[in-house]
């Protein structure tokens, strides 16, 4: 950056990159997508194993809600962290919040699939009756959800309004009102509030799919590998958009090494967190735990895509990210993005499918295929025409220019 | 930010400063060093005792078999935790204000890895035998049982200490230069010989940074898996309160939590003896204690998982063990610990109280008794109350375990007084860089 005093700089906004409107064939196209996908799920509905619409459904509505929540929490780690090198990604990370309010509608769709994908719905276990019901379960499930994405899409208001007060009034936004400082207090609750929450989620729409299993990190588990996931996708959309704005100077390699040295971490992390599990359940050996695992890692086909999954979430970004060149490579990085987001879209099926399937076979045929794709149109959709309305760079944020 | 730094400093200065505890120790050094040997030497005699009688003397009986002494050493590896984080993994992550207390949190570290080592050797009741712990060849081709965590363990925390005192080392080089280019005689030799032949020449600086670099990405993983390792030592074995996921990530930030606290015990004292203030600022303490509140809601996360689980699980035996946990004949242990580690620590949300050193020293007393109850309450409490009734028991440590375990502190505390005598407390050329550098000081300006 210049050395001109930062009322000088915002003057030159001219300089700074102008949202642009999502183009008409692009829209048609992911409007199509996704009506297709719809149209695509209503089908498998209406065929002879509504399970299988559902299951796909639950993945994706959980995959997808994944990115929207963690696009936003990764910007909220940004802003507690005052992590400067990372505020020209803040506002590509925050956009996600976008989705939100599909995925809540989503998220009231899956009433709808409630006998299909909860075997517990009709007669809960006896002993902990008073938790896996089904009026608790969406009530606590609602509350909760609506609470995460509130606050997320509140964030997102916020940081944005700090922006176009700033160029409304040419100056840095923290001494235009509160919004720096409330932002940081609102990054600290939508942290804590989003362990809480997709902890909730992980054992509620994934560990209550198996009832008899359980296992105190797979919350943890669960909302880490969301992040994971939320990063690769943010790495995706900042290369898009350094690509789209002619970014590169200041979307420079030190922050594609910064996005890359975390991804590998994440990776790490993400292993770590596996490993910690399946140790403890099969060294203990215990019937009512080691079920989830066998199932998933012992029995054909399962036990295939489970190593599929390992390799494309650990080996991959493992090997691929070592050297600091390949980090700073924007090909390489989104190589390597894209298959973190296949591999964890694999996992999250990993988790869900086997729980629900009659027999053991993996459903991904046609229909699957176009439902995930109206899934990523939709999200794409959302995030792109909010980002079209939005400023790119968090330019009302002080660090951003330090 | 205090107003002291703002005025410039100059390079001799800070040389000064930093190295101005090592040339005459006062009385009250010399009393505390005192009283901390004598604490380790009344370790020392009733060890001494616990071999020469036998194992008897220590409380441990059925059914539990492990109880303060392991408790102890998990503590004590929890301790060592936070130096290695402070420099390596904050190292990685460009964070400029680690500098001015990685080197005692790192001398830290290696103190506490040595005390912590010692429990094993006192456990195993026969401790002239310690080298049947690790595997060599030989004619009887008995070999360790690998399979067994206790072994993982030793394994484990050799390899920290090992890392963490090459570490430790390395980054001091420069330093003990800089006593030998002050000292003469025979100290000058013995800091001589140790610094290497450091003359600081700019490719000598080049390497170091690179080894630095190298060892801090080493140094990462095995903070994590030092203290996954040594909760596998409970969490692999179906006892009830012992067996969970959760129980490796949850022992790790509780290690990170109480080694964080255990800095500040240590640093504030310091810092106030030996009139730091200028290099280790309210703002380095605003940041540990965001650390250390990060760290005490993971640990509540864990607890509150542990139970919901355990009741979720349905089964009676699991539902039962945490119920008395937390409501049985040790539930004043757990209260204590549940206040300590979850409530206390929420002080730190307030701006006010991170930068009150009275407040965060006292926080910091009361943490590292939560945390050594919770060792306790998770393993030998776990173990009175197991699967059947008619062997449940109850576990009072003997006179002689206390012994031991007040020895251990006095024999970390004698070891550290030590390490302000005879080294930099603060990494010199580090703060120099700190004070020189511009982002630094931004940065001290945005979150002071």
């Amino acid at each position: 950056m210049t050395d001109l005093p930062l009322a000088d700089r915002l003057l030159e906004e001219a300089a700074w990159p102008k949202p642009r409107p999502l183009g008409r064939g692009l829209f048609l196209l992911l409007a199509l997508l996704t009506a297709a996908g719809g149209i695509a799920f209503l089908a498998l509905l209406a065929g002879d194993n509504p399970v299988r619409a559902w299951q796909i459904f639950l993945v994706n509505f959980l995959f997808w809600s994944g990115v929207a929540v963690a696009g936003v929490v990764l910007a909220a780690i940004f802003q507690v962290t005052n992590a400067r090198w990372a505020r020209p990604v803040k506002r590509l990370a925050e956009a996600c919040a976008a989705y939100l309010p599909v995925s809540f509608l989503l998220f009231l769709c899956i009433w709808f699939g409630r006998r299909s994908l909860f075997s517990w719905i009709d007669q809960p276990p006896a002993a902990i009756a008073a938790w896996l019901n089904s009026s608790f379960f969406f009530l606590r499930e609602a509350v909760g959800l609506l609470a995460l994405y509130g606050m997320s899409l509140l964030f997102f208001y916020r940081s944005v309004r700090q922006d176009s007060r700033a160029l409304a009034h040419r100056q840095p936004g923290d001494s235009l009102g509160a919004d720096a400082g409330f932002l940081q207090k609102l990054a600290v609750g939508l942290l804590i509030l989003y362990a809480f929450v997709y902890s909730l989620v992980a054992l509620d729409f994934v560990m209550s799919l198996d009832p008899a299993w359980s296992s105190t990190l797979f919350g943890a588990y669960y909302f880490m590998g969301n992040l994971y996931l939320g990063l690769a996708a943010v790495t995706v959309f900042t290369l898009y958009a350094r690509w789209r704005y002619q970014l590169e100077k200041t979307i420079d390699s030190r922050i594609l090494h910064n996005l890359g040295k975390l991804l590998f971490a994440f990776s790490l992390l993400w292993t770590y967190l596996f490993w910690s599990q399946y140790l403890v359940i099969w060294y203990g050996n215990l019937p009512h735990e080691t079920g989830f695992l066998l199932l998933r890692i012992a029995h054909e086909p399962w036990s295939s895509l489970a190593v599929v999954v390992l390799t494309m979430n650990f080996l991959v970004p493992f090997l691929v990210l070592l050297p600091r060149s390949r980090k700073e490579s924007p090909g390489t990085l989104l190589g390597v993005a894209l298959v973190i987001l296949t591999g964890m879209w694999l996992e999250r099926y990993l988790l869900v499918a086997p729980s629900l399937a009659a027999a053991p076979e993996i459903l991904l045929g046609g229909a699957e295929a176009l439902i995930t794709l109206g899934f990523l149109a939709s999200f794409l959709l959302a995030y792109l025409t909010v980002l079209s309305k939005v400023p790119i760079l968090p330019v009302g944020d002080s660090l951003f220019w330090r | 930010m205090s107003a002291t730094n703002q005025q410039p400093v100059s390079f001799t200065q800070i040389t000064d400063d930093i190295l101005a505890p090592m040339w005459k120790p006062s009385r009250g050094y010399l009393l505390l060093l005192f009283a901390a040997f004598s604490l380790a030497v009344v370790g020392g005699l009733c060890w001494l005792h616990q071999i020469n009688t036998g194992m008897g003397v220590a409380g441990i009986a059925r059914p539990a078999g492990w109880g303060i002494y392991i408790s102890t050493f998990v503590f004590w590896v929890g301790i060592a935790h936070s130096g290695t984080l402070i420099s390596a993994i904050l190292y990685l992550f460009h964070v400029p204000w680690r500098a001015a207390i990685s080197r005692t949190a790192e001398a830290m570290t290696i103190f506490a890895v040595m005390t912590a080592g010692l429990f094993p050797l006192i456990h195993i009741g026969r401790p002239w035998l310690f080298y049947w712990l690790i595997p060599y060849p030989n004619q009887r081709h008995l070999w360790v049982n690998f399979r067994s965590p206790l072994i993982w363990d030793v394994f484990a925390i050799g390899t920290y200490f090992t890392i963490s005192l090459i570490f430790w080392y390395v980054g001091m080089i420069p330093d003990l230069a800089a006593i030998r280019d002050r000292s003469t005689g025979r100290k000058r030799s013995i800091y001589g010989l140790f610094a290497l032949g450091w003359r600081g020449s700019g490719n000598q600086w080049r390497h170091y940074k690179a080894a630095y670099l190298f060892f801090a990405a080493l140094a990462t993983p095995l903070v994590i898996s030092v203290h996954s390792v040594v909760s596998w030592d409970f969490a692999v074995g179906i006892v009830p309160g012992w067996h969970s996921t959760i129980f490796a990530p949850y022992f790790v930030a509780g290690a990170i939590f109480s080694g964080l606290a255990m800095v500040c015990t240590l640093i504030i004292p310091l810092r106030r003896a030996f009139h730091l203030e200028k290099y280790i600022t309210l703002n380095h303490f605003n940041q540990l204690s965001k650390l250390i509140l990060f760290m005490s809601l993971i640990v509540s996360y864990a607890y509150v998982m542990e139970f919901f689980i355990a009741w979720y699980t349905g089964n009676p035996i699991e539902r039962d063990s945490y119920y008395y946990r937390a409501f049985g004949d040790y539930q004043t242990l757990f209260w204590i610990m549940t206040v300590c580690n979850c409530f206390v620590p929420l002080v730190l949300f307030f701006r006010k109280m991170r930068h009150n050193l009275k407040v965060l020293f006292a926080l910091s007393l009361l943490i590292n008794v939560g945390m050594y109850l919770e060792r306790f309450i998770i393993i030998p409490v776990s173990l009175t109350h197991g699967f059947i009734p008619n062997v449940w028991g109850l576990y009072t440590p003997s006179i002689y375990e206390i012994g031991i375990l007040a020895g251990s502190f006095g024999f970390f505390f004698f070891l550290f007084l030590l390490f302000i005598k005879f080294l930099p407390v603060l990494p010199i050329f580090e703060i120099k860089e700190v004070f020189q550098s511009q982002p630094a000081k931004q940065f001290r300006e945005a979150t002071s």
